[in-house]
């Protein structure tokens, strides 16, 4: 899949020709942030829901996220309001995660309520969305950011805006996510 | 998908997962796309991987997307939550914006200004702290300058206003005293002042309606001074160091600002201030500590614009209690001296007060008067007797002084402020109108004068050198006193040791010269009641008053009695005393002694005593003296 596939979900190199230097007054904040918010809710909480490995948390995580953003933009102008959200998102999600050990918890919460869903036909093509899951859960933070941040249509510098570090380590951290992936039973 | 278009191997080496990756994605630069692309057209096994690299992508790329379409559900009311929660939380964030006047402001990219933004609080701290030290700096140097500026420019407009050919000046003024301990006006009046600087005349009178007219004129070169002692002394409630220092300084309070200079002339070393009214200034100059005059500071307070002065303030403190004398001016005109003028003004007042000798345009000072001249009053008896009370007949130098003008003066040197504050409070309280003037050592040094004593001859100075007498008596380092070695034994005999016993002998020593010292001061203190109130001078006092002095008189007796009685006692210790005791007990002793007798003995028993039990140079004939004193104090105790 590349990019050029998929551009709903690239990020706009700038969103509008507002001055990056000012803050926005707050009524035009608050209709783009919600424009934005309705956009890529879904993908951003499944992408901290990935992290998080809990629902409410991923939930609270997003909206804090936009507040921040709001407060920030408000301060001063942000140029890529996705990307940074995004970033503010991880953030928040890498924090909470370190905070609360919501891991060892969200981890015995998939494995004893999840059932084990029997494979079917069309399924059976590809690895199973299951074994995926399991997957993303033996890559480490980086990697498994740096696939589901590709899966959102996110180029790698904007990916290596989010993580903090640049293209060429994304690149390198994709290729080993990926071998480990595909090495998983 | 990428299609390719062969299956060879291109003989280059493979490229990397990551390149293939970054291939598949596009992300690759140019030079290295040209590269991989050539040999992924080539190489089948590179093929492969990226078709096994697309299948993975694949499928997280279909986890991702059944992930987000669970998050899509709930989508409509996340974002509408979403959206009141993000109003609610904009109009707090307004709310916090608005009552916080200063605004964030946006960061300058300026890197200077960046670092002034980024330490805003310790550089505006900085800045205030400077600004503050400054301003004190400026206010105190402008304030310590512009007290004495504001007054030569008030006195250079005051020499304006008066022309030369218009020499008299005509004030109306009005006098307030305020306590300003208890906040009450203990007195006020309006005075018309005449003033004629050139001839040096001055004439006073006073302008109350509710009360007679009273007039006061003065001339020479202290003629303001003595109209300030004419107008102020009778007042009870003038403070008498105050009306001193005004009568020192040739100054009348009719708020000018030459006669303000006078006024400060001899304040001692102490600050100027300058205090801001409404439309004035007030120039504050302060007095120095313990000033005589009992004067705090002294403030002028002239118009801003005219430098016009309008109301002076004296503040005098005298422990606790702070008074302003504020002297308001009504109005000040300057007039040619009219030959009506010069008569008023030379002429003698048409009414007087009993200070002033009738008909005497400049009347003798006011002096105390010798005991002899003047019967006694009943103020002057209760001031000896308050005196007595508080024990300051027994050896301080404080004098009850008949004034010539017939009140009564308390003065006298006493040894620090405490002492002086607890006379002069005691002597306010008297039920009768008693002037004081206590001093302390440190203020006769800034030029008071005391008067005479008011006796005929000063008693013996008997106390020079005595005030160290005990200490003469506790010093056995080089001396021993005469009955040292009797008294050692006699105490020792008492089961003591010999630390001990050497202690109790220096004791005995000390006790003993008190006491002989207490009885001379009583003998002395009775003696100072005959001369002051002789029966010539009490013949005219009332009954309560001669039983005042009875009781006086009495009082010092039983004490000499009493003390002589000790004195015996504390002798008795002594073995030969005992013997002398009986060999000249059958001695007859005079019916009453006079206090002049008495005075004489205990003056002797003071010496014997002094020569017998300190550690004296004198020579002691110790039997012949010791029988001597017991004599005495057989005498003393009649």
């Amino acid at each position: 899949m590349s990019m050029k596939e998929n551009p709903s979900v690239r990020v706009p190199a700038k969103q509008d020709s507002r001055d990056a230097q000012n803050g926005e007054s707050g009524v035009d904040l608050q209709s783009r942030l919600l424009e934005l918010y309705a956009n890529v809710r879904p993908a951003l909480l499944s992408y901290i829901r990935q992290i998080v490995h809990s629902s409410a948390e991923a939930e609270d995580i997003v909206q804090t996220a936009f507040l921040k953003t709001f407060d920030q933009a408000s301060d001063r102008g942000i140029e890529n309001l996705r990307g940074w959200i995004y970033r503010v998102a991880h953030n928040l999600a890498i924090d909470s995660l370190r905070r609360n050990s919501f891991h060892e918890q969200a981890v015995s919460e998939w494995l004893y309520t999840k059932p084990v869903e029997t494979p079917t036909s069309a399924e059976q093509a590809s690895i199973n969305r299951q074994t995926v899951e399991r997957a993303l859960r033996c890559l480490n933070e980086r990697e498994r950011a740096c696939l589901l941040l590709r899966a959102e249509g996110l180029s790698y510098s904007e990916i290596g805006e989010v993580l903090e570090i640049s293209a060429k380590a994304v690149s390198v951290y994709l290729a080993r996510a990926v071998r480990k992936v595909r090495n998983k039973p | 998908m990428i299609q390719f278009s062969g299956a060879m191997s291109s003989g280059s080496p493979h490229p990397t997962d990551d390149e293939l990756l970054a291939f598949l994605d596009s992300e690759l630069s140019p030079k290295d796309l040209e590269r991989v692309r050539l040999h992924v057209s080539s190489c089948t096994t590179c093929q492969t991987e990226i078709t096994a690299l697309e299948r993975v992508l694949d499928s997280v790329q279909q986890f991702r997307n059944s992930q987000v379409a669970e998050a899509e559900a709930l989508q409509t009311e996340a974002v509408e939550q979403f959206h009141v929660h993000l109003k609610q939380y904009a109009h707090q964030k307004l709310a916090q914006t608005v009552s916080l006047p200063p605004a964030r402001e946006t960061r300058p990219r300026d890197w200077r200004l960046a670092s002034l933004f980024r330490y805003r609080i310790p550089v505006v701290a900085s800045v205030v702290a400077v600004a503050l030290v400054l301003t004190t700096t400026f206010s105190l140097l402008e304030t310590t300058a512009s007290a004495d500026v504001l007054l030569t420019r008030t006195e250079e407009k005051e020499n304006l206003r008066a022309p030369a050919d218009s020499p008299v000046s005509r004030s109306v003024l009005h006098m307030e005293l305020i306590d300003l301990s208890t906040g009450k006006q203990e007195a006020s009046g309006e005075y018309i002042l005449l003033a004629d600087k050139h001839a040096q005349e001055a004439r006073l009178e006073t302008n109350s309606k509710d009360r007679s007219s009273v007039e006061w004129t003065s001339a020479g070169d202290d003629f303001l001074g003595d109209l300030a002692v004419k107008a102020f002394r009778p007042q009870h409630y003038f403070d008498q160091a105050l009306l001193h220092y005004m009568q020192q300084q040739n100054f009348f309070p009719d708020t000018s600002a030459s006669q303000f200079r006078k006024l400060i002339a001899n304040r001692g070393r102490a600050g100027t201030h300058v205090r801001k009214g409404n439309g004035s200034y007030g120039l504050d100059y302060a007095f120095a500590a313990l000033h005589p005059s009992g004067i705090r500071n002294a403030v002028l307070w002239v118009a801003k614009k005219s430098y016009d002065p309008f109301q002076l303030s004296i503040f005098t403190a005298n422990g606790s209690d702070t008074k302003e004398y504020r002297f308001t001016r009504k109005s000040r005109v300057h007039e040619v001296r009219t030959p009506e003028l010069a008569q008023l003004l030379s002429s003698p007042p048409n009414k007087t007060v009993a200070v002033l000798g009738a008909n005497t345009p400049n009347p003798p000072a006011i002096l105390p008067r010798r005991y002899g001249q003047i019967p006694a009053s009943s103020s002057e008896v209760r001031a000896t007797e308050l005196l007595h009370n508080l024990g300051a007949c027994l050896g301080e130098e404080v004098y009850v002084y008949p004034m010539s003008d017939g009140t009564t003066l308390v003065q006298g040197l006493v040894d620090n402020a405490n002492r002086r504050q607890m006379l002069i409070n005691a002597l306010a309280h008297a039920d009768v109108s008693i002037h004081s003037e206590i001093y302390t050592p440190d203020q006769l040094e800034s030029g008071i004068h005391l008067f005479q004593p008011p006796y005929g001859r000063l008693p013996p100075s008997m106390f020079k050198g005595k005030a160290n007498s005990a200490e003469q008596a506790a010093d056995f380092s080089g001396r021993q006193m005469a009955f040292h070695d009797e008294l050692l034994a006699s105490i020792q005999n008492e089961g003591k040791g010999q630390e001990e016993a050497e202690k109790s002998v220096a004791f005995f020593s000390t006790e003993l010269s008190a006491l002989a010292e207490k009885l001379l001061l009583n003998s002395w203190a009775l003696q100072r009641l005959d001369e002051q109130f002789p029966s010539s001078r009490t013949t005219q006092l009332v009954r309560a008053d001669l039983e005042v002095l009875n009781s006086l008189r009495q009082e010092h007796r039983q004490h000499i009695h009493q003390l002589a009685e000790r004195e015996t006692s504390m002798l008795s210790r002594i073995p030969l005393a005992n013997s002398l005791a009986q060999a000249t007990g059958s001695e007859k002793e005079p019916a009453t002694a006079s206090p002049r007798q008495i005075l004489a003995l205990a003056q002797e028993q003071e010496k014997l005593v002094r020569a017998l039990f300190t550690a004296s140079q004198e020579t002691a004939r110790k039997s012949e003296d010791l029988s001597r004193l017991l004599q005495i104090l057989r005498l003393l105790q009649g």
